[in-house]
């Protein structure tokens, strides 16, 4: 494994030859030159300071099995949360593996709006059914779900009817679309694999937009998750959860995604907490 | 005529074209995927570095993705493609919004027809399509960038007649509602059904990605305002599934399949996904509701008399 001069002095040689010139990671020239996310603001770099997160581990590529399993943690967060709120229960153990984590903190809401209502119930029915497809899915690939860890559904408070729902909704659903940006590049090499993964996140943007529509329409507000969240606003460039620059969507890495889950938030080497009180199941769990 | 130089906001020492001014930008909100990206399998999409990357134990690409890479259209190939159908978009939003037109990138032969005049929105479906014009902008010069980036050339907007040949009008709200969702439909499908082909590269499947990201919240965002609004959207075609109104809103385009069931005994919730020939079928009007397939080759008509521009063109 190269160290991290090496792999700078590989960069430099890429870049003479490289198609890519210009493309390949400016970030890591930036830390070579000792900049750090502060001196880089002093020089006028603003936007680096917003984005130079914590760094994922540098260990080896992540496998198949590990990413889809890290995708198959939140999908059943997700779709506990969701069981809960429109059934008062959660997911059957039919579809939750062996030595399931026990799930606290959830509770029925009575809505109001039988449009949020609808909503609801949507959101529940489609991530269990991507718990399903994942599950499916992975053991059709050959490779083996973990089961759903321990959660706490109210790390974030627990919603007490339509607005409250929305709200936190919102917050959860944009955590969990940004998670699969961040990881289908180690998908790939497998495009059914890309493809799928690619489809399910498509579903996660139609929710994440749904519930900024219907935020924004109930003039309901919730605060950013992390850094890098924009929140619905009444505006021409807030109403999706797309950068002003350059239209795109979010993505956040593991570590990203898990300081936001496990309410730990610029922290490294953190396993558990949030949301996931004994930590995700698997090899992806830490900040 | 020398290119115009500015400061580089990466690096402030560095002038760059505007062109790479574009790119830095995108750079700069992409870290946080950039920063992501594991280094060895961002490497090895190099082809250059291939036998490097395989003796040093980093992806091996699976025979699948390399047949695809091989067999199926380029990288460059399929932005171009994509590029065909953000040009549609933006257009579209631009001229029912009252925004300024798009005219850099048009050929020559290669007007706009039919373009509809702008419409009074109410207020939330005003700013939800001023984000559209914004994120399709967006994704026309950051396509467009990519493509350059990777050494192929980005194709100029083909000719586009929003009328259908005088068939269609967008005067109204529910009118423009309709015929946005069709279009997000479209251009979801269409990424999703290019992500296979763009596997090799992760760089470009992550950009690709984000992409889909902001396309599959226009779905979810319009898909809303339909059902909230009343507003019925025919099928493309007969893998698409619109929202259906209140009082009995669905809210989102997911194509169910009996691959696995869910616990109210629907599908597993997939987004659309539409080959290349099936995203021409639709826009060329060649496609109904009942069509699963389109006839082959078709490379031309409904919303591009003169065919799309690039390399895939033709059902």
């Amino acid at each position: 494994m190269l160290n991290q001069t090496e792999e700078v002095q590989n960069d430099a040689g890429l870049l003479a030859g490289n198609p890519l010139k210009g493309k390949v990671n400016r970030r890591r020239f930036l830390q070579a030159a000792g900049l750090t996310a502060g001196a880089a603001s002093t020089l006028g770099l603003a936007g680096c300071t917003g984005i130079i997160g914590v760094d994922p581990s540098t260990g080896p590529v992540p496998a198949i099995a590990d990413v889809l399993n890290f995708a198959l943690n939140l999908e059943y967060f997700e779709a506990n949360f969701y069981a809960y709120i429109t059934t008062g229960a959660g997911l059957p153990a039919s579809v939750t593996g062996p030595g399931a984590g026990t799930v606290t903190g959830g509770a029925k809401v009575t809505f109001t709006d039988p449009n949020v209502a609808a909503l609801a119930n949507q959101l529940a029915a489609d991530e269990a059914a991507h718990v399903m497809f994942l599950r499916n899915g992975m053991l059709a690939f050959g490779l083996t779900p973990v089961a759903a860890p321990a959660l706490n559904l109210a790390a974030m408070g627990t919603p007490s009817g339509d607005n409250s729902f929305l709200a936190l909704a919102r917050q959860l659903e944009t955590v969990g679309t940004s998670a699969y940006e961040g990881g289908i590049q180690y998908l790939s090499t497998n495009v059914l694999a890309v493809e799928y993964a690619a489809r399910i996140h498509d579903t996660e943007g139609q929710h994440e937009a749904a519930l900024r529509q219907f935020c924004i329409m109930k003039g309901v507000t919730s605060s950013p998750v992390d850094q890098y969240d924009r929140p619905p606003i009444l505006s021409g460039n807030q109403i999706f959860n797309t950068s002003p620059i350059t239209g795109l969507n979010t993505a956040r890495n593991a570590s990203e995604v898990l300081q936001v889950v496990y309410a730990a938030p610029g922290q490294t080497g953190v396993s558990s907490g949030g949301f996931f009180p004994a930590g995700l199941n698997g090899t992806i769990k830490t900040t | 005529m020398p290119q115009k130089l500015v400061n580089s906001p990466l690096c402030p020492s560095e002038q760059v074209t505007e062109e790479q001014l574009k790119t830095d930008l995108a750079v700069l909100e992409l870290d946080g995927s950039v920063q992501s990206l594991n280094r060895r399998s961002f490497f090895s999409s190099i082809t250059a570095l291939g036998a490097a990357a395989a003796a040093a134990g980093l992806l091996a690409y699976s025979p699948a993705a390399k047949a695809q890479a091989a067999a199926g259209p380029s990288i460059v190939d399929v932005l171009n493609f994509a590029l065909n159908f953000e040009y549609l978009e933006a257009n579209l939003y631009i001229a029912v919004t009252g925004s300024q037109p798009l005219t850099a990138y048009l050929g020559a032969g290669a007007p706009t027809l039919g373009l509809p005049s702008p419409i009074s929105f109410d207020a939330q479906t005003l700013a939800t399509v001023q984000n559209l014009v914004a994120d399709e902008t967006h994704h026309i010069e950051l396509l467009r960038a990519a493509i350059f980036q990777l050494g192929g050339t980005p194709i100029n907007q083909p000719m586009i007649d929003y009328s259908l040949g005088g068939k269609m009008s967008i005067t109204t709200q529910a009118q423009f509602l309709a015929v946005a969702r069709q279009f997000t439909t479209v251009g979801n499908g269409a990424y999703t059904g290019g992500a296979q082909y763009l596997a090799i590269n992760p760089l470009a499947l992550t950009v690709a990605g984000q992409i889909l990201g902001a396309e599959a919240q226009h779905l979810g965002g319009i898909n809303v305002l339909c059902a909230l609004q009343g507003v019925l959207s025919p099928m493309v075609d007969a893998m698409d599934v619109p929202p259906v109104p209140v009082p009995n809103p669905a809210y989102f385009t997911i194509t169910p399949t009996t691959t696995a069931p869910s616990l109210s005994g629907g599908g597993p919730a997939l987004g659309p996904i539409l080959t290349p020939s099936q995203v021409l079928g639709i826009v060329y009007g060649a496609s109904t509701p009942a069509t699963v397939n389109p006839a082959t080759g078709i490379a031309s008509g409904g919303f591009f008399p003169k065919g799309v521009n690039g390399a895939i063109t033709t059902t």
